[in-house]
């Protein structure tokens, strides 16, 4: 479980506050509240574009990003091992910048957030035995709060080691696993988590 | 400078800004040049990543330009310009500029026809265009010429136009025309570089404005985007087509972009949902504009333009700056332009309406063109002279159509047309052509045309009444519609009527039109779709729970149609799971499936009611499971006898031969080898003729656990076994003992060796192909129930080695089961497929065209082929028995030199030949391994890699060498896994590296094997095996690197290099070489890629991979030991045995020697079981959890019992206690934990503390609960928790740390991870394990 908290800088309006000296940063970015992504995905690659000509000390236009279906956004330039991940939820968008390795990003909104019984069933399915038991001991807010993280952490270290959704088994969980996570801090209502390798 | 006309005060007229410095001799491409040679530097086009410079784009256009004069292009003639999007287009526009001619400008869509109409109706003198479109053009042209060929490199000096007057045209463009055919509207040099300076010297946009550039050349507004920015050195930015037309990524391009300029139609931008921060003006043309657009974007920082014109006055005659909050006109005129109100009844001739009342609107100025193209009816009709004229400009004036009224403001409000005309997305559009167009298709006898505007959003919908009744097939009206009409004529909608409302006038009832509710925009329906069966009944309910509200339909995607994702996708899953029928439902399905349709299909594919886990099974009564027990005990010494006998009576044979003074050794011998060779022989037609009486012909089904059906089975089957079956491996007699037991074997079949359940069962058509230790799985006990099923293989199907195969499967024609993988029941692969993995699953086609044909064979051959293999078999069996002999006589030798010796009880005589035979087995071992020696380097060449025939010398050879290498296992087998197995690989012909570990590796080649330093092979590991297909064998160099780790039960190919440091996990199968780097680990079948491993820090690398000499020294003498050591029990209990049986023998009281040798042959048994288990108790006590490098005492103790359980206790007793309820009597005496009732046909139990298994659980053949890996050289032990009621299908393995809950069925070749928990109550299967889907 996530214990140390990623801190999270809103585009633009926090862009100048950007540590451009950290390895990783998360960028985040207020959307329209739709589960329509198009904007939202242009927008946070204009912002990821825009930080990482910062970083490397380019112009916006020599940062050249490929995005292919089901496959994390990346950096054209061979030269740089920069992961990065994006996450959208309704009314808030959020990337993650991994300069010196892979990188995975999940978020969810609160109200997204299934009930007891689903999440339950969810966390045996998806999460493992370990997990589920957890979680049951909970008491329902706590629990919405705790599964949240599991799941975004599970999501984060998925798209870090670009996978797809699948059922829980042991292998993909001891594969997952030797990621590290942090939660971010994101306003009410969004729960995230980073995953990253080092 | 302003001026007045007489009469504006009161009618409605207005009258432009008279700048007359905006109007000067000059034409486009002096405009364009000015800038040019002024900025030269300057961005002009940016298009994707190229960039093209004021300076570039004047050089190229120079070049075009020189090859168009050359070509006779000239001032005052008309070029067709006909390209895709992009820099080249207007490169070519500028072209033309530069000779003086005007263009004629396609969209890249236009219908070919159309183009050839306009060509010919402009009398064009040729066309512009490039290779992908030309071929469009089903019609030759007089005159063409392809971008590509004029942008290609020029001789200097280039040609310049001569003689280009302001009155020459600059461009024509083509508008719909009502008759149907479209009409050409010719612009002069003069008006549209007045219009250029005019409109600017209002919009203000200037050489650090990036403009955007969208408009299609084709239309007019495009001139604002592109010549404005020529006129002042801004830079163009042309989006691609697609981003154009898209009001979604269209604002995310501008801010991207960082455009400052925007020109566009109102319907786009109102569609626009984010703030544009760079944009400072925009220019809104082409439509009517709302007011709420206004209120929207306009601010101090933004200047927002409406412009009107039609194309007649050259693009724009007005423009009002638009405010948030006032109303939207279409402003005054541009400079020097003049708007006039007359009386839109063009029969009164032109009445200038008094200010404030509605009328036609008229535009005169500088912009106005001279008129139609060829239609001097048309422009005599609607360019006129001036009435009101005040100056030079104003002479001539243009009859809009459109009705305006002048506000008290002196602001144009546009109030729509006064007649059919229309635009749309900036088009002017003669509604009439495209109801022309609709007239013209077959049954369509009338059709009306409206442009409708609903939400901002304007489309053109059209009304069609047919001849007949039959109602037209929109799809292929439309179609027919795109061929003759460029795409934004085509309505949007087609609506089909059986009756045109008209006017009493006879007209067409617009109106009334308008007024019609549409019934044909299925497309935007929100009805949702009504389920159709009972999957989509659930599917729908679960995804309307997950998307409240949202309409469901069968088309939409998971993800993009309805707004999924991962976490609505797992609940989706786990909701549709909750149906039984749905059990094996999973995420996968959604991210393969996306579309609601698809999803459906899928559910309803699955096959009816899987049953969750059978819970209700009773298991069988425990006095039917002793009773079966105490049948099998009584069979138990007949066996054993059977086993005993086949080196017993050769051992007795010797002994009856020698020990009085005239016996001959050398007769001795050849007694000896005679009745080895018989009791040989007499096995195999022993478990025949055993397997016809006992369990006679099989029969697919299921048949009560304990039952006399399931003890006939497990008696025949314990017979069959005790045949030594891996003499005849990859041999025609193999073929013939599957036949002779009752398999069905077509011709040319070739079988490596496999473990087969129920001969009978058995199908094998012709040129069927079978590898290397192939599980034929085809009896199975599951949930109190012998399973019996049928195993059909069609001709030439292939099963690769290491592949598993329950009951009631089957591969067709050429289908192909590769290397570990497995087919559980009611597995069936079609023809040419290729299934791979665990479970196997389909991964392509067989193509079988592809293969080397099989080679012919002659019947001479296969005789010859025949007699070869008997006598191979035969030889290699006597050859590896001949090195018994000096070990007996020098047991003799000894025994005969120390009289002492003779005397004592049979406890003295077991111990005193126990110690006399480890000199004995030291000859043995030595004289075993240099027969192999002699015969592997003497006799038998080296293999090379390659394909050979299956009926070829190589073959024989390849088989002979393995003959050799099973045949010398039975004196040599305690040699693996120790420190001794790496020589013995070298002597066989193998390269292996230093401080390499090898267990019992199987179908080595030994010649084409490379094992890499510090290597470590594991137990049961395929290494590297031929493979034979389709009657070829084909063999390949197998590189184990540096480092590499191989784990229990992995299956390697042959060809396959691991580079270094690389692990292949338990029951995997290794990669290809391609996707292998080093450092990796693999892991199941088909093998995963695990980014990283845990390892084990800690322990010093002299416990692990530097050890000293000391403990090289210590653990080479354990394992001489326990290499000796089974043999010196053999040789101990067969002295004792024999000399104990001579007087009866003697005596001829044969019954009475019979009986001693099965009393011997059970205590014997016994014995070793008791003796191990003393060993077990006293060396290692109890197996608890912990980890413990390898070069340690503990380790090789741990191992020297393991090896001496495996090669003492398995094979003379604990294997013939598979599948009786006695073994777990005997593991829970070693000190597993196993409850009553358990099923066990497995004796692969290591470290038995560690081992739990619940009651009435069934762990079927070869399962393996593995207590202990090596990892990194250190062997980690931990527990084996397996609960009750569980079900084991064959060659399954529960890793260490892992527990198996209550109720659990886990397939064939099943993979438990370490640590995993298997929930109670689930079917699981696969390597790594999964839940089943089945």
């Amino acid at each position: 479980m996530a214990t140390f908290k990623q801190s999270v800088y809103f585009w633009p309006d926090s862009s100048d506050s950007i540590p451009l000296n950290q390895d990783l940063i998360v960028i985040a970015l207020d959307t329209l509240p739709t589960t329509l992504r198009f904007q939202a995905r242009k927008l946070i690659r204009i912002a990821i574009k825009q930080v990482l000509a910062k970083i490397l000390g380019c112009t916006f236009d020599e940062i050249e990003l490929t995005f292919e279906l089901g496959q994390a956004p990346r950096l054209s330039q061979p030269k740089h091992n920069i992961g990065l991940s994006i996450s959208h939820e309704s009314g808030l968008t959020i990337a993650a910048i991994h300069l010196n390795g892979k990188v995975g990003v999940d978020l969810l909104a609160s109200k997204t957030i299934p009930d007891k019984g689903e999440i339950e069933t969810l966390a045996l399915e998806y999460l493992g035995a370990q997990t589920a038991e957890h979680l049951s001991r909970m008491a329902n807010l706590e629990q919405k709060l705790a599964f949240a993280q599991a799941w975004t952490a599970f999501e984060a270290r998925l798209k870090c080691e670009e996978k797809n959704l699948t059922e829980w088994t042991a292998s993909s969980a001891l594969q997952l696993n030797m990621l590290k996570v942090r939660s971010l801090i994101l306003p009410d209502g969004y729960i995230g988590t980073i995953a990253f390798s080092d | 400078m302003s001026i007045t006309h007489p009469f504006e005060a009161t009618a409605s007229i207005l009258v432009g800004s008279s700048q007359p410095d905006l109007i000067q001799n000059e034409t486009l491409a002096d405009i364009f040049e000015a800038t040019a040679n002024a900025l030269p530097n300057h961005t002009a086009l940016i298009f994707g990543t190229r960039k093209l410079s004021y300076g570039e784009l004047n050089e190229l256009s120079n070049i075009a330009a020189s090859r168009l004069i050359d070509e006779g292009v000239k001032p005052g003639q008309i070029i067709g310009l006909w390209l895709p999007r992009g820099i080249d287009l207007l490169v070519m526009q500028l072209a033309i500029a530069k000779s003086g001619a005007a263009w004629l400008p396609f969209d890249e869509d236009t219908p070919a026809d159309r183009i050839i109409i306009c060509l010919e109706d402009a009398n064009a003198f040729g066309l512009i265009t490039c290779d992908a479109l030309l071929q469009a053009l089903h019609q030759p042209l007089p005159k063409y010429w392809r971008a590509e060929a004029l942008l290609l490199p020029a001789k200097l000096p280039l040609k310049r136009r001569l003689d280009v007057l302001p009155e020459h045209p600059a461009y024509v463009i083509y508008t719909s025309g009502s008759t149907g055919k479209p009409k050409g509207i010719q612009i002069n040099q003069g008006a549209i570089c007045h219009f250029l300076r005019s409109e600017n010297s209002q919009l203000g946009i200037n050489n650090t404005d990036i403009v955007y550039q969208g408009f299609s050349v084709a239309f007019d507004m495009s001139f604002e985007e592109i010549w404005i920015s020529y006129l002042v050195g801004a830079a163009l930015w042309i989006a691609p087509k697609a981003l154009s037309t898209d009001p979604e990524q269209l604002p995310l391009a501008l801010i991207e972009q960082q455009i400052t300029v925007l020109h566009t139609v109102p319907t786009l931008l109102a569609l626009f949902t984010l703030e544009l921060p760079n944009v400072r003006i925009i220019n809104l043309g082409g439509e009517a504009c709302p007011e709420a657009l206004a209120n929207k974007w306009a601010s101090p920082k933004r200047k927002v333009f409406n412009t009107y014109g039609p194309t007649e006055a050259t693009v724009s005659a007005s423009l009002a700056e638009l405010q948030a909050g006032l109303p939207v006109t279409i402003g005054r005129p541009l400079p020097n332009y003049v708007l006039l109100v007359v009386d839109a009844d063009s029969t009164k001739g032109l009445h200038l309406l008094p200010r404030g009342e509605t009328g036609e609107l008229c535009i005169s100025g500088p912009g106005v063109a001279m008129g139609y193209l060829g239609r001097p009816e048309l422009t005599a009709e609607k360019f006129l002279i001036n009435p009101f004229a005040t100056g030079m400009c104003d002479k001539r004036l243009y009859r809009t159509g459109d009705l305006a009224r002048i506000d008290e403001s002196g602001n144009v409000q546009c109030l729509g047309r006064t007649d059919d005309q229309v635009k749309i997305r900036g088009f002017r559009v003669e509604l009439g052509e495209i109801e022309s167009a609709l007239c013209q298709q077959p049954n369509i006898g009338t059709a009306a045309v409206i442009l409708q505007n609903e939400n901002g959003i304007e489309r053109l919908i059209a009304y069609v009444v047919t001849d007949n009744k039959a109602a037209p097939v929109l799809s292929e009206l439309r179609a027919a519609l795109a061929e003759s009409l460029p795409a934004y004529m085509v309505p949007s909608i087609i609506e089909s009527l059986t009756e045109m409302p008209r006017l009493l006038s006879g007209k067409i009832d617009r109106k009334a039109l308008r007024a019609l509710p549409l019934i044909t925009m299925g497309s935007d329906s929100t009805e949702p779709d009504t389920p159709a069966n009972l999957a989509e009944e659930v599917l729908f309910s679960c995804l309307t729970k997950l998307f409240p509200g949202q309409p469901i339909h069968r088309d939409a995607d998971f993800f993009s149609g309805l707004g999924g994702h991962s976490l609505l996708a797992a609940r989706l899953a786990s909701a549709l799971r909750n149906h039984p029928q749905f059990s094996s439902f999973t995420v996968r399905d959604i991210y393969q499936y996306r579309q609601i349709g698809r999803i459906g299909e899928v559910l309803s594919a699955m096959p009816a009611a899987t049953p969750a886990i059978e819970s209700t099974w009773v298991p069988p009564s425990a006095s039917q499971r002793w009773l079966c027990g105490a049948a099998q005990a009584l069979m138990l010494p007949f066996l054993v006898l059977l086993r005993m006998s086949q080196w017993l009576a050769s051992f007795f044979t010797y002994h009856f031969f020698t020990g009085d003074s005239g016996d001959s050794i050398s007769v001795a011998i050849a007694a000896s080898i005679g009745v080895f060779l018989l009791a040989t022989v007499l096995s195999f037609f022993i478990a025949i003729a055993g397997k016809w009486l006992i369990a006679g012909r099989l029969k697919a089904g299921r048949y009560p656990l304990w039952g006399v059906a399931y003890f006939r089975w497990w008696l025949a089957d314990r017979l069959i076994e005790s045949a030594p079956i891996y003499m005849l491996g990859s041999s025609p007699i193999y073929i013939w003992w599957l036949r002779a037991l009752g398999a069905k074997v077509g011709k040319e079949a070739n079988i490596g060796s496999l473990t087969l359940r129920a001969h009978d069962l058995l199908t094998i058509g012709n040129g069927v192909s079978i590898g290397n230790a192939v599980n034929l799985e085809n009896a199975r006990v599951e949930h109190g129930e012998l399973i019996l099923g049928n195993i059909n293989l069609a001709d030439e199907a292939c099963i690769g080695s290491y592949a598993v195969l329950e009951g009631n499967t089957s591969i067709g024609k050429y289908g192909h089961v590769e290397g570990l993988s497995a087919l559980s029941d009611g597995m069936h692969v079609p023809p040419d497929r290729i299934w791979s993995g665990s479970p196997a699953q389909d991964v392509g086609l067989f193509d079988h065209q592809s293969q080397a044909p099989r080679p012919k064979v002659s019947n001479t051959r296969l005789l010859s082929e025949s007699v070869f293999f008997i006598m191979g078999v035969l030889l290699t069996a006597i050859l590896f028995f001949i090195p018994i002999f000096p070990s007996m006589m020098l047991v003799d030798k000894l025994d005969e030199s120390y009289p002492w010796l003779e005397h004592g009880n049979i406890a003295f005589q077991l111990f005193k030949y126990f110690l006399l035979a480890f000199p004995a087995i030291a000859v043995l071992i030595i004289c075993t391994a240099l027969t192999s020696a002699i015969l592997r380097w003497v006799v038998l060449m080296r293999l090379k890699a390659g394909s050979w025939p299956v009926h070829s010398n190589v073959y024989c050879r390849r088989w002979l060498v393995n003959q050799i290498q099973e045949s010398s296992l039975n004196i040599l087998h305690g040699v693996y896994a120790t420190i001794y197995a790496p020589y013995w690989y070298r002597l066989l012909g193998a390269k292996v590296g230093r401080d390499a570990e090898i267990s019992t590796a199987q179908g080595v080649v030994p010649d084409l094997l490379t094992l890499g330093d510090e290597s470590f092979i594991a137990d049961g590991v395929m290494l590297g095996d031929e493979f034979v297909e389709g009657g070829w064998m084909r063999t390949q160099a197998t590189v184990i690197s540096k480092r590499c780790f191989v784990g229990n039960g992995a299956y390697i190919p042959d060809g396959t290099i691991l580079p270094e440091n690389v692990l292949i996990g338990v029951h995997s199968r290794a990669p290809s070489n391609e996707v292998m780097r080093s450092g990796e680990t693999w892991l199941g079948s088909p093998a995963i890629n695990l980014p990283a491993r845990e390892e084990t820090a800690g322990f010093p690398e002299s416990l692990t991979f530097r050890p000293s000499f000391i403990r090289r020294f210590g653990r080479g003498l354990i394992e001489a030991y326990r290499i000796v050591t089974p043999h010196a029990v053999v040789i101990a209990v067969g002295y004792t045995v024999v000399l104990n049986a001579m007087p009866y023998a003697e005596a001829k009281q044969w019954l009475v020697v019979a009986l001693h040798l099965i009393i011997a042959g059970l205590l014997y048994g016994v014995g070793g079981f008791i003796f191990i288990a003393m060993l077990k108790w006293l060396f290692i006590f109890r197996y608890s959890k912990r980890s413990q490098p390898m070069w340690t005492l503990f380790v090789w103790t741990s191992e020297g019992i393991t090896n001496l359980y495996e090669g003492l206790v398995v094979p003379n007793f604990m294997r013939y206690l598979r599948g009786t309820p006695w073994l777990p009597v005997a593991f829970n005496a070693l000190g597993c934990h196993i409850g009553k009732g358990v099923y066990l046909d497995t004796t692969d139990l290591t470290e038995f503390d560690c081992v739990k298994i619940g009651d009435y659980s069934e762990l079927n053949a070869l399962v393996c609960p593995q207590t202990h890996l090596f990892e990194d050289r250190i062997m980690k032990i931990d527990h084996v928790n397996i609960g009750n009621r569980v079900s084991i299908g064959a060659r399954s393995t529960v890793l260490y740390s892992a527990s198996v809950a209550d109720n659990v069925s886990l397939g064939p070749l099943t993979l438990v991870m370490k640590g995993e928990s298997i929930p109670a109550n689930s079917r699981w299967s696969g390597c790594p394990a999964m839940p089943d889907k089945q």
